[in-house]
């Protein structure tokens, strides 16, 4: 961090995934080398002729975590927020809500800043049966708030007491990591002292399926689910449609330090550039992220030199994950050769706009517990990446201080990169 | 249908407390929706639809807005049932 602005660290993770209910369960299971992809159980007949029938639902349903009332007022993906803001408020030591008179931080000084890739998707297409069979009568009077897509930030606002700010930027699979930049920037700013940013997504839908299925974005690998999502191998055929949150506890590093705060890593750095290349289609030269990854290197006062790890946003699919790579070894150089690149959408597919919170919480472990996760099915990497890419085993990192860098990409040519710092 | 007036009223605290997720020992008859049992402007559509449809009748807005306690909303169904 350069200048005066404040030092912002990780004091809380939280997260519900396709690997367990919460961060701890997930981590271990990535390490261990667990796969959350699985055949879909969709309805019939009407999807029979879907071409893709896999993907990667949460490990634990939220109904057997939040209330009935919580449930009935929620879309699925705010509900799977709630499930992991609750877990990485409570891990940083605050209560629940802000505003108890014995809470260790002032509600005025808190944010949160979650996005949405396809925020509502359920909701909208329920309400939209129930408008055609039963009448305009029987719609929700939660219609609205199930689908306006800050809702999930919003109601995680109304959960923990924010004050400060709720925010949603919205720019697809980058998504979550861009909440995770603006939560810094909220810190940095002297707006607040306490930011819970990440993001989600519930998205697992025939009509999603289908409208990915189109573009010949998803894995058709129907009847080997296991073995679909396979970052950075010759044999990737396309991403795997997942679902789940992944969210950080972002504290002004004084704020931390006052209250006595675990401390995972600092947040040094984020980067963030767009492609200006087409609505969908990566840049192949990979510009755009490489300038992403630079800006952060800046931001963090860093150098290409200090980075260990990269949570590469590899999909698994041809195009982008060729793009990516081109622009770890652009921004990078020859000190790519040091680094180790992990594509943990192999065990969890593609979360959306989740992805990139859920890749910063594993990012931050990496760091904080000093192993770069497994990318389980990577049996031939392809001839075209050039980068140092984790096989089916976990790999530990250098002793001393070590960076990391978490990548995301999303459609509209968004490019994130966000920089984590061993303390 | 609910006609005996102990049962409407038992019947429509067990749906408020259902809704509402609270006690259905802390709802009495002059509990007020809003002040006292937290009932907001949303909650108390999906009240007044799900009363509508346990008792099978049609609650009118204009009428709906008028009722603001327990007590007065018992006191409609069994007029009306």
């Amino acid at each position: 961090m350069s200048g005066t602005a404040p030092t912002v660290v990780v004091t809380g993770v939280g997260a519900t995934t396709p690997l367990g209910g919460d961060t701890h369960t997930t981590w271990s299971a990535l390490l261990t080398g667990r796969n959350g992809i699985r055949t879909l159980d969709l309805p019939s007949p009407w999807t029979d002729r879907l071409p893709v029938r896999i993907g990667a639902p949460v490990a634990v349903e939220p109904d057997t975590v939040l209330s009935p009332k919580q449930i009935r007022r929620t879309d699925r993906a705010t509900q799977l927020v709630l499930v992991a803001v609750t877990e990485a408020w409570c891990d940083a030591g605050f209560t629940i809500p802000a505003s108890d008179s014995d809470s260790p931080v002032d509600p005025l000084s808190v944010g949160t800043v979650i996005s949405c890739g396809l925020a509502g998707v359920h909701s909208v297409i329920a309400q939209y049966d129930i408008l055609r069979d039963r009448g305009a009568d029987a719609i929700s009077p939660y219609c609205i708030p199930l689908t306006i897509p800050n809702s999930p930030s919003a109601e995680a606002g109304l959960v923990i007491g924010a004050r400060a700010g709720v925010h949603a930027p919205v720019s697809a699979c980058a998504a979550g990591a861009e909440a995770v930049a603006y939560g810094a920037q909220m810190i940095r700013s002297g707006r607040a002292k306490v930011v819970v940013a990440g993001g989600a997504d519930a998205s697992i839908h025939p009509v999603v399926l289908a409208g990915f299925a189109r573009m010949r974005a998803l894995s058709r690998r129907n009847g080997d689910p296991r073995h679909a999502s396979r970052p950075f191998d010759s044999e990737r055929d396309g991403f795997v449609l997942g679902e789940g949150a992944g969210v950080l506890v972002l504290e002004d590093a004084d704020h931390a330090r006052d209250r006595s705060a675990r401390v995972y890593c600092e947040l040094a750095g984020c980067g963030l550039a767009a492609d200006g290349h087409h609505i969908t289609e990566p840049d192949p030269d990979g510009v755009g992220v490489a300038r992403a990854i630079t800006s952060a290197l800046r931001d963090a006062d860093s150098t290409a030199g200090d980075i260990v790890h990269v949570n590469a946003h590899a999909t698994s699919t041809p195009l982008g994950d060729l793009a990516e790579a081109t622009a770890i070894r652009r921004a990078l150089g020859h000190h790519a050769d040091n680094v180790c690149v992990s594509g943990t959408k192999s065990s969890t597919g593609h979360l959306i706009g989740g992805a990139g919170g859920l890749e910063s919480v594993l990012t931050v472990l990496a760091v904080h517990h000093r192993v770069a996760p497994p990318t389980i099915n990577l049996t031939d990497l392809d001839a075209a990446i050039d980068l140092d890419v984790v096989g089916p085993s976990p790999r530990p990192l250098p002793p001393g201080p070590v960076s990391a860098l978490n990548n995301a990409m999303g459609f509209g040519g968004h490019d994130v990169s966000l920089l984590f710092r061993s303390c | 249908m609910h006609t005996d007036p102990s049962t409407v009223s038992k019947a429509f605290i067990a749906l408020l407390a259902e809704i509402a997720e609270i006690p259905e020992e802390k709802i009495h008859p002059e509990s007020a929706l809003r002040a006292d049992l937290d009932i907001d402007s949303l909650a108390m559509v999906e009240l007044f639809d799900a009363t509508e449809t346990q008792w099978n009748i049609k609650i009118p807005d204009e009428e709906a807005q008028l009722l603001t306690t327990v007590g007065e909303i018992v006191d409609y169904l069994r007029q009306k049932t």
